[in-house]
Protein backbone atom coordinates (compact mmCIF):
# COMPACT_ATOMS: atom_id res chain seq x y z
CA UNK A 1 0.00 0.00 0.00
CA UNK A 2 1.06 3.68 -0.61
CA UNK A 3 2.79 5.27 2.61
CA UNK A 4 0.19 7.26 5.05
CA UNK A 5 1.54 10.73 4.94
CA UNK A 6 -0.90 13.43 6.49
CA UNK A 7 0.26 16.83 6.12
CA UNK A 8 3.78 15.71 5.58
CA UNK A 9 4.14 13.69 8.83
CA UNK A 10 4.91 9.87 7.78
CA UNK A 11 2.52 6.90 10.12
CA UNK A 12 3.46 3.48 10.57
CA UNK A 13 0.33 2.27 11.58
CA UNK A 14 -3.12 2.76 9.93
CA UNK A 15 -5.11 2.71 13.16
CA UNK A 16 -5.95 6.28 15.01
CA UNK A 17 -7.55 5.86 18.28
CA UNK A 18 -9.20 8.05 20.49
CA UNK A 19 -9.29 8.87 24.60
CA UNK A 20 -12.90 9.23 25.62
CA UNK A 21 -15.12 6.59 27.90
CA UNK A 22 -11.78 4.29 29.31
CA UNK A 23 -12.32 3.40 32.99
CA UNK A 24 -9.43 5.27 33.93
CA UNK A 25 -6.22 7.32 32.27
CA UNK A 26 -3.82 4.30 33.26
CA UNK A 27 -6.17 1.89 31.51
CA UNK A 28 -6.46 4.61 28.10
CA UNK A 29 -2.51 4.56 27.51
CA UNK A 30 -2.38 1.08 27.97
CA UNK A 31 -4.77 0.71 25.29
CA UNK A 32 -3.17 3.00 23.67
CA UNK A 33 0.44 2.02 23.61
CA UNK A 34 -1.21 -2.05 22.54
CA UNK A 35 -2.27 -0.37 19.83
CA UNK A 36 0.48 1.24 18.55
CA UNK A 37 -1.29 3.97 17.35
CA UNK A 38 0.95 7.76 16.56
CA UNK A 39 -2.90 9.50 15.96
CA UNK A 40 -5.04 10.11 19.38
CA UNK A 41 -7.63 12.52 19.68
CA UNK A 42 -8.94 14.08 22.38
CA UNK A 43 -11.45 16.70 23.19
CA UNK A 44 -12.19 20.01 25.22
CA UNK A 45 -14.70 20.38 27.39
CA UNK A 46 -15.46 23.38 30.47
CA UNK A 47 -13.90 23.21 33.46
CA UNK A 48 -16.10 21.64 36.06
CA UNK A 49 -15.94 24.78 38.63
CA UNK A 50 -17.97 22.89 41.40
CA UNK A 51 -15.14 19.47 41.71
CA UNK A 52 -13.60 20.06 44.66
CA UNK A 53 -10.16 18.64 42.80
CA UNK A 54 -9.00 18.42 39.61
CA UNK A 55 -8.19 15.19 37.64
CA UNK A 56 -4.94 14.26 36.67
CA UNK A 57 -4.73 15.64 32.70
CA UNK A 58 -5.32 13.46 30.05
CA UNK A 59 -2.45 15.28 28.29
CA UNK A 60 0.06 14.18 30.88
CA UNK A 61 -0.97 10.54 29.59
CA UNK A 62 0.11 10.77 26.33
CA UNK A 63 3.89 10.95 25.13
CA UNK A 64 4.10 13.70 22.33
CA UNK A 65 7.12 11.95 20.81
CA UNK A 66 5.06 9.26 20.14
CA UNK A 67 1.80 10.39 18.79
CA UNK A 68 -0.22 13.26 17.12
CA UNK A 69 -2.90 14.55 19.69
CA UNK A 70 -5.37 16.14 17.63
CA UNK A 71 -8.03 18.18 19.97
CA UNK A 72 -11.44 17.42 17.83
CA UNK A 73 -14.40 19.82 18.22
CA UNK A 74 -16.99 17.71 19.23
CA UNK A 75 -19.78 19.77 21.20
CA UNK A 76 -19.77 21.73 18.54
CA UNK A 77 -23.53 22.92 16.55
CA UNK A 78 -22.08 24.67 14.27
CA UNK A 79 -19.60 26.35 12.28
CA UNK A 80 -18.77 28.92 14.56
CA UNK A 81 -18.84 27.08 17.79
CA UNK A 82 -16.33 24.47 15.71
CA UNK A 83 -13.81 27.20 14.80
CA UNK A 84 -13.76 28.73 18.79
CA UNK A 85 -12.66 25.09 19.74
CA UNK A 86 -10.47 24.43 17.50
CA UNK A 87 -8.43 28.08 17.92
CA UNK A 88 -9.00 26.97 22.14
CA UNK A 89 -7.44 23.52 21.28
CA UNK A 90 -4.78 25.37 19.75
CA UNK A 91 -4.00 27.89 22.24
CA UNK A 92 -4.41 25.03 25.41
CA UNK A 93 -1.63 22.85 24.00
CA UNK A 94 -0.26 24.24 20.45
CA UNK A 95 -2.37 21.71 18.52
CA UNK A 96 -2.67 22.95 14.80
CA UNK A 97 -4.27 18.95 14.48
CA UNK A 98 -8.22 19.20 14.44
CA UNK A 99 -10.53 16.89 14.16
CA UNK A 100 -13.54 18.49 12.83
CA UNK A 101 -17.31 17.57 13.64
CA UNK A 102 -20.49 18.96 14.04
CA UNK A 103 -22.82 16.57 15.06
CA UNK A 104 -26.23 18.78 16.50
CA UNK A 105 -28.78 15.57 15.71
CA UNK A 106 -28.16 13.96 19.49
CA UNK A 107 -30.04 9.99 18.60
CA UNK A 108 -26.84 9.49 15.88
CA UNK A 109 -24.72 12.16 16.43
CA UNK A 110 -24.63 12.58 12.39
CA UNK A 111 -22.57 15.23 10.55
CA UNK A 112 -23.71 18.38 9.41
CA UNK A 113 -22.15 18.58 5.80
CA UNK A 114 -23.31 22.38 5.39
CA UNK A 115 -21.62 23.86 8.52
CA UNK A 116 -18.43 21.16 8.06
CA UNK A 117 -17.63 22.85 4.98
CA UNK A 118 -17.99 26.32 6.15
CA UNK A 119 -16.16 25.64 9.34
CA UNK A 120 -13.37 23.72 7.29
CA UNK A 121 -12.68 26.54 4.69
CA UNK A 122 -11.90 28.85 7.61
CA UNK A 123 -9.98 26.48 9.32
CA UNK A 124 -7.92 25.53 6.53
CA UNK A 125 -6.91 29.39 6.04
CA UNK A 126 -6.15 30.12 9.38
CA UNK A 127 -3.51 27.24 8.90
CA UNK A 128 -5.29 24.42 10.84
CA UNK A 129 -4.88 20.21 9.53
CA UNK A 130 -7.96 19.72 9.22
CA UNK A 131 -9.93 15.92 9.59
CA UNK A 132 -13.62 16.79 8.76
CA UNK A 133 -16.01 14.25 10.42
CA UNK A 134 -18.27 12.89 7.09
CA UNK A 135 -20.88 11.18 6.43
CA UNK A 136 -20.06 8.77 3.33
CA UNK A 137 -20.92 11.61 0.84
CA UNK A 138 -18.54 11.54 -2.12
CA UNK A 139 -19.66 14.46 -3.28
CA UNK A 140 -18.81 16.68 -0.10
CA UNK A 141 -15.79 14.46 0.22
CA UNK A 142 -14.43 16.04 -2.81
CA UNK A 143 -15.77 19.85 -1.96
CA UNK A 144 -13.59 19.42 1.37
CA UNK A 145 -10.80 18.22 -0.37
CA UNK A 146 -10.90 21.51 -2.68
CA UNK A 147 -11.15 23.84 0.39
CA UNK A 148 -7.81 22.36 1.52
CA UNK A 149 -8.49 19.72 4.26
CA UNK A 150 -6.00 17.19 5.09
CA UNK A 151 -8.02 13.89 5.41
CA UNK A 152 -11.61 12.78 4.76
CA UNK A 153 -13.48 11.02 7.40
CA UNK A 154 -16.19 9.31 6.62
CA UNK A 155 -18.37 7.18 9.22
CA UNK A 156 -18.70 3.48 8.65
CA UNK A 157 -21.59 3.46 11.25
CA UNK A 158 -23.20 6.33 13.57
CA UNK A 159 -20.71 6.82 16.53
CA UNK A 160 -19.88 4.20 18.89
CA UNK A 161 -22.62 1.48 17.69
CA UNK A 162 -19.53 -0.59 17.19
CA UNK A 163 -21.60 -2.08 13.38
CA UNK A 164 -19.29 -2.24 11.20
CA UNK A 165 -18.94 -0.84 7.44
CA UNK A 166 -22.77 0.06 6.68
CA UNK A 167 -22.06 2.81 4.09
CA UNK A 168 -20.05 0.74 2.21
CA UNK A 169 -21.22 1.66 -1.56
CA UNK A 170 -20.55 5.11 -1.23
CA UNK A 171 -17.44 4.88 0.90
CA UNK A 172 -16.30 2.57 -2.52
CA UNK A 173 -16.89 5.66 -4.23
CA UNK A 174 -15.11 8.04 -1.88
CA UNK A 175 -11.98 5.68 -1.62
CA UNK A 176 -11.72 5.68 -5.40
CA UNK A 177 -12.19 9.24 -6.01
CA UNK A 178 -10.68 11.05 -3.48
CA UNK A 179 -6.54 12.34 -3.59
CA UNK A 180 -6.23 13.10 0.44
CA UNK A 181 -5.81 10.04 2.80
CA UNK A 182 -9.35 8.26 3.60
CA UNK A 183 -9.88 7.70 7.45
CA UNK A 184 -12.65 5.43 8.37
CA UNK A 185 -14.06 6.89 11.53
CA UNK A 186 -17.02 5.87 13.72
CA UNK A 187 -18.99 2.84 13.99
CA UNK A 188 -16.52 -0.01 13.86
CA UNK A 189 -16.63 -2.45 16.40
CA UNK A 190 -14.22 -5.34 15.66
CA UNK A 191 -11.11 -5.91 14.30
CA UNK A 192 -12.73 -7.31 11.17
CA UNK A 193 -14.13 -4.09 10.76
CA UNK A 194 -10.88 -2.27 10.65
CA UNK A 195 -9.30 -5.15 8.74
CA UNK A 196 -12.65 -4.53 6.30
CA UNK A 197 -12.26 -0.75 6.09
CA UNK A 198 -8.59 -1.40 4.97
CA UNK A 199 -9.24 -4.16 2.32
CA UNK A 200 -11.43 -1.58 0.59
CA UNK A 201 -8.68 0.45 0.38
CA UNK A 202 -9.12 3.26 2.94
CA UNK A 203 -5.96 5.10 4.32
CA UNK A 204 -6.31 4.39 8.08
CA UNK A 205 -9.39 3.79 10.39
CA UNK A 206 -10.74 5.48 13.89
CA UNK A 207 -11.57 3.77 16.82
CA UNK A 208 -12.51 4.92 19.71
CA UNK A 209 -15.95 3.13 21.43
CA UNK A 210 -14.40 -0.45 20.31
CA UNK A 211 -11.50 -0.17 22.68
CA UNK A 212 -12.58 1.49 25.37
CA UNK A 213 -15.95 -0.43 25.53
CA UNK A 214 -14.36 -3.75 25.08
CA UNK A 215 -14.16 -6.09 28.59
CA UNK A 216 -10.39 -5.81 28.06
CA UNK A 217 -8.86 -2.43 26.16
CA UNK A 218 -5.31 -3.22 26.21
CA UNK A 219 -5.95 -6.64 24.42
CA UNK A 220 -8.59 -5.16 22.07
CA UNK A 221 -6.17 -2.40 21.32
CA UNK A 222 -3.62 -5.40 20.11
CA UNK A 223 -6.21 -6.69 18.16
CA UNK A 224 -7.04 -3.87 16.24
CA UNK A 225 -3.38 -3.31 15.65
CA UNK A 226 -2.96 -6.86 13.84
CA UNK A 227 -6.01 -6.77 12.07
CA UNK A 228 -5.36 -3.67 10.62
CA UNK A 229 -1.72 -4.95 10.09
CA UNK A 230 -3.08 -8.04 8.32
CA UNK A 231 -5.38 -6.14 6.33
CA UNK A 232 -2.51 -3.64 4.97
CA UNK A 233 -0.15 -6.92 4.59
CA UNK A 234 -2.58 -8.60 2.30
CA UNK A 235 -3.42 -6.06 0.17
CA UNK A 236 0.41 -5.81 -0.36
CA UNK A 237 0.32 -8.94 -1.19
CA UNK A 238 -2.22 -8.52 -3.96
CA UNK A 239 -5.11 -10.45 -3.33
CA UNK A 240 -6.33 -13.13 -6.39
CA UNK A 241 -9.37 -12.17 -8.43
CA UNK A 242 -13.42 -12.73 -7.25
CA UNK A 243 -14.96 -14.88 -9.59
CA UNK A 244 -18.73 -16.49 -9.73
CA UNK A 245 -17.81 -19.81 -10.73
CA UNK A 246 -15.62 -22.05 -9.02
CA UNK A 247 -11.82 -22.61 -9.82
CA UNK A 248 -10.51 -25.65 -8.48
CA UNK A 249 -7.70 -26.22 -5.88
CA UNK A 250 -6.81 -29.39 -6.41
CA UNK A 251 -6.39 -31.25 -9.65
CA UNK A 252 -9.77 -32.60 -10.91
CA UNK A 253 -8.09 -35.67 -13.63
CA UNK A 254 -6.27 -37.56 -13.64
CA UNK A 255 -7.12 -40.04 -11.11
CA UNK A 256 -9.97 -42.65 -10.12
CA UNK A 257 -12.51 -41.69 -13.30
CA UNK A 258 -9.37 -40.67 -15.90
CA UNK A 259 -9.04 -43.18 -18.79
CA UNK B 1 -18.21 42.31 40.45
CA UNK B 2 -19.56 40.19 38.49
CA UNK B 3 -18.87 37.33 35.74
CA UNK B 4 -20.19 34.56 33.94
CA UNK B 5 -17.87 31.92 34.17
CA UNK B 6 -18.59 28.78 32.13
CA UNK B 7 -22.15 29.79 31.78
CA UNK B 8 -22.35 30.50 35.63
CA UNK B 9 -23.09 33.87 36.91
CA UNK B 10 -20.33 34.53 39.77
CA UNK B 11 -19.38 36.97 42.43
CA UNK B 12 -15.28 37.72 41.71
CA UNK B 13 -12.93 40.40 43.74
CA UNK B 14 -11.94 43.81 42.58
CA UNK B 15 -9.17 43.71 40.70
CA UNK B 16 -9.16 40.50 39.27
CA UNK B 17 -6.73 38.82 36.76
CA UNK B 18 -7.31 35.92 34.78
CA UNK B 19 -4.49 34.53 37.27
CA UNK B 20 -6.23 35.36 40.05
CA UNK B 21 -9.29 34.61 38.95
CA UNK B 22 -8.14 30.30 38.73
CA UNK B 23 -5.90 30.60 41.92
CA UNK B 24 -9.39 31.52 43.52
CA UNK B 25 -11.21 29.15 41.79
CA UNK B 26 -8.29 26.02 42.33
CA UNK B 27 -7.94 25.57 39.08
CA UNK B 28 -4.29 25.25 38.09
CA UNK B 29 -3.24 26.85 35.28
CA UNK B 30 -1.14 24.55 33.13
CA UNK B 31 -4.07 22.71 32.68
CA UNK B 32 -6.88 24.76 31.16
CA UNK B 33 -7.35 27.30 28.66
CA UNK B 34 -9.05 30.82 28.85
CA UNK B 35 -11.41 32.47 26.63
CA UNK B 36 -12.16 36.15 27.63
CA UNK B 37 -14.71 37.93 25.67
CA UNK B 38 -14.34 35.49 22.79
CA UNK B 39 -10.83 35.97 22.58
CA UNK B 40 -8.22 33.19 23.32
CA UNK B 41 -6.18 34.12 26.79
CA UNK B 42 -2.38 33.12 25.95
CA UNK B 43 -1.33 31.23 29.20
CA UNK B 44 2.03 33.70 29.32
CA UNK B 45 -0.68 35.96 29.85
CA UNK B 46 -3.08 35.53 32.47
CA UNK B 47 -1.33 37.57 34.89
CA UNK B 48 -1.45 40.53 32.91
CA UNK B 49 -4.85 40.06 31.82
CA UNK B 50 -7.37 42.08 33.92
CA UNK B 51 -10.93 40.82 34.35
CA UNK B 52 -13.48 43.42 34.26
CA UNK B 53 -17.13 43.82 35.65
CA UNK B 54 -19.38 41.45 33.44
CA UNK B 55 -16.79 39.76 32.13
CA UNK B 56 -17.76 36.17 29.74
CA UNK B 57 -15.20 33.46 30.67
CA UNK B 58 -14.81 29.75 29.23
CA UNK B 59 -12.42 27.92 31.65
CA UNK B 60 -11.47 24.70 29.25
CA UNK B 61 -9.48 21.42 29.76
CA UNK B 62 -8.54 18.32 27.66
CA UNK B 63 -11.06 15.46 28.31
CA UNK B 64 -10.52 12.17 26.71
CA UNK B 65 -12.80 12.24 23.35
CA UNK B 66 -13.02 10.21 19.91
Amino acid sequence: MKKLIIAGREFKSRLFVGTGKYGSNAEMAASIRASGSELVTVALRRVDLSASAQEDPIISHLDPNRVVIVPNTSGARNAEEAVRIARLGRAAGGFDWVKLEIHPDPNYLLPDPIETLKAAEILVKEGFIVMPYINADPVLAHRLEEVGTATVMPLGAPIGTNRGIRTREMLEIIIEQARVPVVVDAGLGLPSHAADAIEMGADAVLVNTALASAGDPVKMGKAFAMAVEAAELGMEADPGSQSRLANASSPLTGFLAGK
Amino acid sequence: MNATINGEDRQICEASTVESLLRDLSIKPGNVVVELDGIVVPRGQFAGTAVGDGARLEIVEFVGGG
